[in-house]
Order: C-alpha cells, then structure tokens, then sequence
C-alpha cells in the first residue's frame, strides 16, 4: 500500500515539477488527429483488423510539418488446416510507431522525434467487436530553437524524452479514449537571461464519438466526435480546448470537418482503396482573406501492408 | 423425283439416331447443355472454411461474428468466426442464426456431417499443437436445458495426431464414413478412406483404392443418399486444377471415377461439393480461381426449369448423367449428343475395373441399360402397386418443440384428437390424424388454421416416416388409416363422377398450392427462378390455385417438390379430366 502511495507521490511531484503552458507533441500536421488518431493515444494503436501506414504531409505558409505513422493488432499463427490458407489469429497486442518533423516559421524552431506505442486490447464480449484496450508510447524529442540575432538570442538544441498514455474504449458504433501525451514535460533553458521554454507541455485528452448508421444500402453512417484537450494548467475555454468533428461516410468515402481553430474554416476527405487511401485536410481562416492568412493545406497518404488475418475480404476499411 | 428425295430425308432423319426428330423419348428430353445451371452464390467463404453445408431447411456455414451487428460491415472491425445456419434464397442467403449458442464452431462447415435426423454430426478441429482431426457432436440438452450441438472432447478414436484427416462425409444410413487424409498407407498426398461403424465405434479406416486414389491429392469427399461417390482430385485427367469426380456405388463398393464434365468442372480448382440431402435439387461447391481466400467462389446447382418437367427427380442423377452418360434410372446419354452440343468430358478412366471390395464391374452395356430402365419403371410405378402396410398416410403437422412433449390431446372442429409425435431433422413435430387421402387431411387442416394453428399443413407418412416421394392416389384406404379410428371428416368429392375409370382422355395434372373463399385470378408466381402463371378453379366453395399442366403425375410430382421448397409445404398434385377436379383413383396410376 506504502508503495503505492509512493509511486503517486512521485507522479504527482513530477507533474508539479512540470507544469509548463505549451501544446501537444508532435503538434502538427493538424490532421494526424483524423487519420492516425493513435499518435495522441497509444491505446488506439491496434484498434483496427489491417494494418496501415500513414504519410502525412502539412503546410501553412512557410511552415512545414511531416508525420510517417503505423499502427496494427500483432497476428499469431493459427491452426492449419487442410483445405485452407494459413490461418492467422489476433493476439491482445497492438503495436504503433511514427517519425515526425515539424518546421515553425513563426518562432523560428524545428521539432523532430519519434513514438513507439504498446497496447493491449481486452475483450468485452464473446463476439469480439468491443475493447477496451490500454496503451503506452515512448518519445524521443529533438527541438531546435534558432534564436534571434536582433535581440541577440543564440540558437538552443533540446533532446528530451517522453511519455504517454492513454485508455481507449472502442466498438462497432461507439469509441471513447483518454490519454496523457507527453507526461514528463518539457525542458527549459535557464542558463542564460534569456530564458526558453521548449512549447511542450503535459496534455489531458478526451476523445468521443458515435456513430450512426444512416442508409444501409449506400453505407451511409455518420459519426460526430468531440476532442476536448487541456493541460496541468486546467484552463477551459470551449473555443480552445473542445474540438468537434463530424465525419460523413459513404461507402468508400468519408468526408468531414474538424474544428481545430474556430477562426478557420476547415474540411476534409478521404478515400480507402483495399490496399491505400487517399486523404486531404483544408483550413481557410474564417475572418481575413485568405492572402492574409495562410491557408493549411495537408494531405494524408496510406497503404495496407496487412494479409487478411480475421476471414475479411475487405482488408482495409474505417 | 420428289417423292425419292423426301423418302430419302425421311430416311436419313429416322437413321440417325441423333437427329432431333427420332421419336420422343426421355432422353430426347435430357440435354447437358440444358440440365443443370450453375449459378454463383453470393456468400464469403470465410476461413478456415471452403465451402457450405447443407444442414435441416438450409445451410450452415462460417461467417464472422460482425455480421451480427446492426452497423455496416465496413464500419467493424474484428469479430470472432463461427459457425451460422442460414434458409437461403436463390442465389442469395437469407436471414442468419448462429448455428450453435453454447459452442464456437470456428471450424471448416464444408467438412461438417450430419446423420439424417440431424442429432448427430462430425466435423474437423484442428488446434496449434495437433494436426486437423475428425471430432462428433451431438445434438442434446445442454446445462441450461436447451439442445444444442455438444462436441466430444476428444477425436474418433482412429485419428493419429501424426496425420490429418479432414472433410468427413457421412453415409445416408450413418453406417460409413469417408474422409480424406495424408496416412502413410495414402496413394500420394491425401487419399479418401473409408471407416465403417459397428454401433460402438468407428472401424480402422481403410484406403479407398487405387481405382479412386491416385499419385495426386483426393480430397472433399461426398457421399449421396445413393453412397455415390464425390470428391476432388488433382491425379487424373481433367479440366485443370483439382476436378469433381464421381464415383457409381454398385452396392458392394465403387466403380471407378468420372468427371462431371465442364458444367462443373473448369481449369481452376473445384471441391467442396455437396448435394441437398432432403429435396437433392439443390448442390453447391466451390471454386478456387487463384491462390488466396478471396478467389474462393460459391456456386450453386440447380435443375434447369424444362428438367423439372423431365424425368430426373434428383440431381444426383444429374450428375450421374454428366459423368457416366447414364442415371441410376437407366436414362442415357448418346455420345454424339455432347459433341453436337459442344459438351466437352475428357478421356473415361477405366471405369469399374476395380472397387474398394476388388470387385470387377464391367461397363454398362446396352443390355443392362434396357434392364436397368425395365428396374427403373418398376421402382417409378406408382405407389397403389405396393402392399398396403407401406401406404402413404397423411397426417395434420401444427407444432414443432426441441423436447419431447409425449401424448396429449388437442381440439379441434370440436373433436378431440390424439397428437402423434414424431422426430425430424433435430425437432419433435407434432401432429394430429391419420388420413388415407390428402383431401381428410387438408379437410383437417383447414379447420385447425381457422382454430389458431395457423401455420398447420399436411404431411404424408410412410412406415410412420415423413414421406416426401410421389402423393398415392387419392382416396386410397390404407390398413393402418382403417385401424386408426379416425375421427370422421367430411368426404369430399369430386364435382363431376369420374369418366370411365382408367380412361385419361383429356386428363391433365396440375400442382395446387393455395385455396381462398376469394377468387385470385390467374397469376404469376416465381418458382425456382422461373415464373409460371397460375390457374385457378373453384371447388367445394373454395377458389384454388395451381400451376403446370403435366401429362403424368410423376412430371407434376416434380414441381410440386420445387413448390414445397419455395415453401408451398402443402403442395399437391391434382388431375384433371375435361377441366374438372378429378379424384379417379386410376388416373394416378
């Protein structure tokens, strides 16, 4: 019992030894939240029966950002028989990684990392549809402040390692998680006069959706979601901190908004092959014309290495 | 002049004996082209099974768990596979059940077995440690009281763990089982063997031969109500790829294999074939037309519509036809008939030059054929010829349990009846009479539905067996229907005296499957795929409905079979003389 209040002590001493007002890590491209949501929740991480690649690529005037992602559900060996392929069955493990690489024009800072991701799925029911899965993903973060020569600020190099976790509830129509993304922090510079801040900090994140089946024939569902994220500082502003989505399937084809900055206007698509998809994420800003404001332009591209391992022809599918 | 080139084209046209103006006779009808259509069924196969299997009304096959869920199948992920039990449409399946609620069956549905009252099964179970081996299941109560399928713990006891046996098939009868497997004793690489059962247990399996196992796999064996032999192979001579063959059981053994030509077979892999049990108008099998699950293709069997009106009631003797040229009835094929008609059918295999019993059986000759045609008609003549004690009884089914329920009463037109209970595919059906003609008991039947037992119909008994073959002639008093001390029912008659008895001047037999105190008119109704148009004719104050217009009672004895399995379960064959309901016992001869 000592050991266990010990152990949340100590968590609660690091938590307040960081208590840094910053953003999440990798913080862009905006649209990894939509098409790889894993990398905010290692949970997630084999949540899916395929297993997909994600590339994913964002611009917002001279700014820049990159995230390579993949997440699957482990397979083992099933049982042979004889006038069958090769089974393959799940196990409870899921795994996950991304490379990202995020380019900030306006303060002048580069952030390169990975994630690894472990996550395990627990069973509620004896058909197999709903999980509750738990998951952990280690960082490693390298961050490069340029500096500025006309306050005469030198450049700053950052590594730092992180953590996260989440719980992710997921089933047919119902999928809800919390995380903690980047739980240790961020480093600062306090050397000099010039003090910097690397602009991570510890992040709470909930995520909510349903989804309801609108017209069989055509596969038409639609599922509203909400993000809602905030940090030690448990400042709440609705326009900041709750995110909704709503999504649009039709079939093959999805389409939705995500209001990540209410002061833009945002959209995107995507389209699932079997074997890859295609994907897009627009935002306009809302109250300036768009030569003022740099629109985000981001495109997601990915592909389904996966066999089929659970007796579904339709490897890839939302 | 003229005259001698008409005498010479009459000549010609009656010398060649494939020209389609030679006299009509059975076989004139039969057209391999025209036989059987096979169509694809939309069902995914789902590993680790290939195939379906028929199973009580319909078929049970592997699915996945996911398809239980209200959401789109695209929207899901995971789910766990078992084992689902479905009354298919034509070419479509219909509304799934999970075949058993207490027992996962993830296991090839192809390969599963059943005796003929469904209370037993065998199937295949492979697990990590142990290679693909035949297991038994039973249909009993279970801890909660329900019946469901139990499976034994552990393998038949001849499975090795250092083989695999896999596809078992069972006998009509129950009395043999073949499978395939990859002994040590095999021909080369998996081979059919043979057990046989002894009450107690099954017997050591026994190689099936060289006549049917050869250097290639044999694998996907069938057995149909005749123990003719299916199964795939890749070690003869074929289309391409593993081939369905067949195998004639002459009672002591199997003559040797022939392909069942390329209405079946193609130059990918056919297996997994099975044929309808109960109705044999319906088979299934499947095509690999690559490598990979998704290539696995479904494709079912059926009677083209003009060979209901034929002769051939089964499609076993179909598929005898395609392969051997010749069905169990002795209707032939003539060689030059597949070739002007484009059939192809690759190279005979000495055929019955060896059975698993080493016995000699020499090809059929046209001698055996006409005996065999001579023992067809006679086993065809109707049921009137037979000793009363097998008379066919007709009795009115209103109820089906799970348990038995034992002797009880019900009331009905203000009768007390006796229920008689009987045992069928899994169920206890319960019914009630024991008429000699099928009017008594649609007589019955009609007051029983006006009484609340709405879904009661009338089943025919034979030997005290549901009896699904040719109606007797009505009015036929059986002994066992006199004995019974039925409750009176009102004698329906016909509405003209019959004509002179056994005269069929103008006698026509129409198959009637619905009555209403409204007229309906004529219309269409969709029967196997085909649309027929219906006619309607009023009897005793009630306006009935049939369909076709046959000139024997055996060619509508078919559609009613092909009524009765689009769920017209009290369809029945009537005649009529000059337009009118006859009941003329002799016209059913």
């Amino acid at each position: 019992m000592s050991s266990k209040r010990n152990l949340l002590v100590t968590i609660c001493v690091v938590i307040w030894l960081y208590p840094l007002s910053g953003q999440q890590m990798p913080f862009n491209p905006i649209s990894y939240r939509l098409f790889s949501p894993f990398v905010l929740n290692p949970a997630i991480a084999g949540s899916k029966d395929f297993f997909s690649t994600d590339f994913i690529a964002g611009f917002t005037g001279k700014s820049y950002s990159q995230i390579v992602s993949g997440n699957a559900r482990i397979a083992k060996k099933g049982p042979k028989y004889t006038e069958s392929a090769a089974l393959r069955s799940f196990t409870r493990f899921g795994v996950g990684g991304s490379v990202f690489n995020d380019f900030n024009s306006f303060d002048s800072t580069y952030t390169t990392g990975f994630n690894v991701a472990l996550s395990y799925h627990i069973p509620l029911n004896n058909k197999g549809l709903t999980y509750l899965s738990i998951g952990a993903s280690g960082k490693g973060i390298y961050h490069y402040f340029a500096g500025d020569y006309d306050f005469n600020i030198p450049s700053k190099e950052f590594y730092f390692p992180n953590v996260d976790f989440g719980v992710y509830l997921y089933g047919p129509d119902l999928m809800a998680g919390i995380s903690a993304t980047n739980i240790l922090g961020a480093p600062s510079d306090t050397s000099t006069i010039n003090n910097y801040q690397v602009p991570v900090s510890r992040q709470y994140n909930f995520i909510a959706g349903y989804k309801f089946l609108v017209y069989r024939p055509l596969n038409i569902v639609i599922e509203p979601s909400v993000m809602i994220s905030t940090d030690d500082s448990l400042s709440f502003k609705p326009k900041e901190n709750i995110e909704p989505v709503l999504k649009i399937y039709v079939g093959n084809f999805c389409i939705g908004t995500y209001f990540n900055d209410y002061s833009k206007v945002s959209f995107f698509f995507q389209y699932r092959y079997p074997r890859f998809y295609l994907g897009t994420f627009f935002a306009l800003p809302k109250d300036a014309p768009y030569f003022q404001k740099s629109p985000t332009t981001e495109i997601a591209f990915g592909i389904n290495f996966s066999r089929n391992r659970s007796g579904y022809n339709r490897s890839s599918h939302w | 002049m003229k005259k001698l080139y008409i005498i010479i084209l009459i000549a010609i046209l009656l010398g060649n004996p494939y020209s389609g103006f030679s006299s009509t006779t059975v076989q004139d009808s039969l057209n391999r082209n025209t036989l059987i259509k096979v169509d694809p069924f939309r069902l995914e196969i789902v590993s680790p099974s290939s195939g379906v299997q028929f199973y009580r009304d319909g078929l049970v096959f592997l699915s996945n768990t996911r398809v239980e869920d209200k959401m789109v199948q695209n929207q899901i992920s995971f789910g766990t596979p078992d084992a689902y039990f479905t009354v298919y449409n034509d070419t479509t399946p219909g509304v799934r059940e999970i075949f058993s609620s207490s027992t996962v069956f993830a296991v090839p549905c192809d390969g599963m077995t059943f005796n003929k009252d469904y209370t037993v099964m065998y199937y295949t179970k492979a697990s990590k440690n142990n290679p693909e081996r035949i297991y038994r299941a039973t249909f009993r109560p279970g801890k909660n009281g329900k019946s469901d399928w139990i499976s034994d713990p552990e393998p038949l006891s001849f499975c090795s763990d250092r083989s695999t046996y896999t596809h078992p098939a069972l006998s009509a009868d129950g009395k043999m089982l073949v499978f395939a497997c990859n002994r040590n004793d095999s021909e080369g690489g998996f081979d059919i063997y043979i057990s046989r059962s002894d009450d107690s247990d099954w017997s050591s399996p026994v190689n099936a031969g060289k006549v049917i196992n050869g250097t290639g796999d044999e694998f996907s064996p069938f057995l149909d109500k005749d123990n003719n032999l299916y199964f795939s192979s890749d070690g003869r001579k074929g289309f391409g790829g593993y081939d369905l063959y067949v195998c004639k059981y002459n009672g002591d053994g199997w003559e040797g294999p022939a392909n069942l030509s390329d209405k079946i077979n193609s130059r990918y892999d056919e297996f997994s074939f099975t044929i309808d049990p109960a109705s044999g108008q319906s088979a299934f099998f499947t095509r690999r037309m690559s490598s990979g699950r998704q290539s696995l293709k479904l494709f079912r069997v059926t009677f083209f519509s003009n060979t209901i009106a034929g002769e051939l009631t089964d499609l076993s003797n179909a598929f005898e036809y395609l392969a051997y040229g010749v069905t169990g009835s002795g209707v032939t094929s003539r060689p030059a008939l597949s070739t002007s008609l484009g059939s192809k059918q690759p190279s005979p295999e000495p055929a019955g030059e060896k059975t698993i019993a080493e016995k000699k059986t020499e090809p059929p000759t046209e001698e055996k054929l006409t005996a065999e045609r001579i023992k067809a008609a006679q086993t065809n003549a109707p049921e009137i010829n037979k000793p009363a004690g097998n008379a066919v009884v007709f009795r009115v089914q209103f109820s089906s349990y799970s348990k038995p329920k034992g002797n009880y009463e019900i009331k009905a037109g203000g009768k007390t009846y006796p229920a008689y209970e009987y045992l069928y595919s899994g169920l206890y059906r319960a019914c009630v009479g024991e008429f000699s003609s099928q009017a008594d008991a649609v007589s019955l039947q009609n007051i029983m539905k006006k009484e609340g037992y709405k879904d009661a119909f009338v089943a025919a008994f034979r030997n005290d067996e549901r009896y699904f073959g040719q109606i007797p002639p009505a009015g036929q008093v059986t002994e066992t229907a006199k004995a019974a001390n039925v409750p009176p029912v009102k004698e329906i008659g016909p509405e003209t005296p019959p004509a002179e008895t056994g005269s069929k001047d103008n006698v026509v037999y129409r198959v009637q499957f619905a009555s209403s105190d409204k007229p309906k008119g004529s219309f269409d109704i969709r029967i196997r795929g085909n649309n027929y148009r219906t006619y309607e004719y009023l009897y005793n104050g009630l306006y009935r409905s049939c369909v076709g217009e046959f000139s024997s009672p055996s060619q509508a004895a078919i559609m009613q079979q092909a009524l009765k399995l689009e769920g017209f379960s009290d369809a029945f064959v009537v005649a009529f003389r000059d337009n009118k309901r006859s009941l003329d016992p002799a016209l059913f001869k």
